[in-house]
């Protein structure tokens, strides 16, 4: 009989941690998103 | 400026897309976001399309969390009246405002195309057998805001001589209407005739002209089609998890290459 611990399947990966480029990208077009709605908003109040 | 109407069709064809395929909420933001920055260069006239939209915003999540009692996460719980009785969830909160900004990004979609594009330059890009038929079609349509103007002019002719001009006064106001909009019809008919409408081939006063910023806008909305296509954002359900899963950077790529029109406008400004 094999011991306990032999038994235990593969051991799991941990947790994927967040993906920080995906938040930056998105986080990066907001910024542009709003620079460029200042703009434009800017231009046509003027 | 983008002014070609094939330009903003591809554009509205890819916003519509995303609206409707990408329900993940961070992109549905990001995309109210880019909305809001398409319509701010290109916006004139009465933006009424805004107040319906988020009327019909509000449709799905008043039903949502007052009919539905799936869901987890209980905000509190009614007593046992019949049909509204049980717990009112979050879950069925945000799966409301899920598909409530999801249609009001569609009509958003198409508020800014109204404003952008005539629709004698639409109906001119119909082929040749579906020309007569879009035509009508959009005379047809052009006749509701007519109508509505007419009814408001009736009923403050009516308000100065002191006559009824609240909901009591409507069948009094019907027969007025129906002649008023005959006789724009009438005319309309006559300044198709005088135009030679179905006698001869269609001419175009103004034609239809590409630009860079066309040209760019264009090619920008069909790679938002194509990543959309190919790689379709993966669905959000409220009821199954609350919290929305982190949306892929190509989704997230798909939907800021939507900004194109915003861009090119800023950017056309600022040589100038």
């Amino acid at each position: 009989m094999k011991p306990v611990l032999a038994q235990t399947g593969p051991t799991t990966s941990p947790p994927r941690s967040a993906p920080i480029g995906t938040w930056l990208l998105i986080g990066a077009g907001t910024v542009l998103l709003v620079a460029i709605g200042v703009i434009n908003l800017g231009r046509q109040r003027r | 400026l983008i002014r070609n109407p094939i330009a903003w069709c591809a554009w509205a064809l890819a916003t519509l897309g995303a609206a409707f395929i990408d329900r993940n909420p961070f992109l549905q933001a990001l995309l109210l976001l880019v909305l809001i920055n398409v319509w701010l260069p290109y916006r004139h006239g009465r933006p009424t399309y805004l107040r319906v939209s988020l009327a019909l915003a509000a449709i799905p999540v008043l039903f949502s969390v007052g009919l539905s009692r799936f869901g987890s996460h209980a905000i509190f719980t009614l007593p046992g009246w019949p049909i509204v009785g049980g717990p009112l969830t979050w879950d069925a909160l945000a799966f409301g405002a899920n598909t409530g900004l999801a249609l009001m990004l569609t009509i958003a979609v198409f508020g800014i195309v109204q404003s952008t594009v005539r629709s004698a330059d639409l109906v001119s890009l119909l082929p040749r057998p579906l020309y007569r038929l879009g035509t009508v079609f959009a005379l047809s349509i052009a006749f509701t805001p007519k109508a509505i103007a007419s009814f408001h002019s009736i009923q403050e002719a009516r308000a100065l001589r002191s006559q009824r001009t609240g909901w009591r006064g409507v069948p009094a106001v019907v027969v007025p209407l129906l002649l008023s909009t005959l006789e724009q019809a009438l005319q309309y008919g006559e300044s198709l005739d005088a135009r030679g409408y179905g006698n001869q081939r269609r001419s175009r006063y103004r034609p239809i002209a590409w630009s860079v910023a066309d040209a760019i806008a264009t090619l920008f909305a069909a790679l938002s089609i194509a990543l959309l296509i190919a790689f379709p954002a993966a669905p959000y359900d409220a009821y199954d998890s609350l919290v929305p899963k982190t949306p892929s950077g190509i989704s997230a790529i798909a939907v800021l290459s939507l900004a194109a029109p915003a861009v090119l406008a800023a950017l056309s400004g600022a040589r100038r």
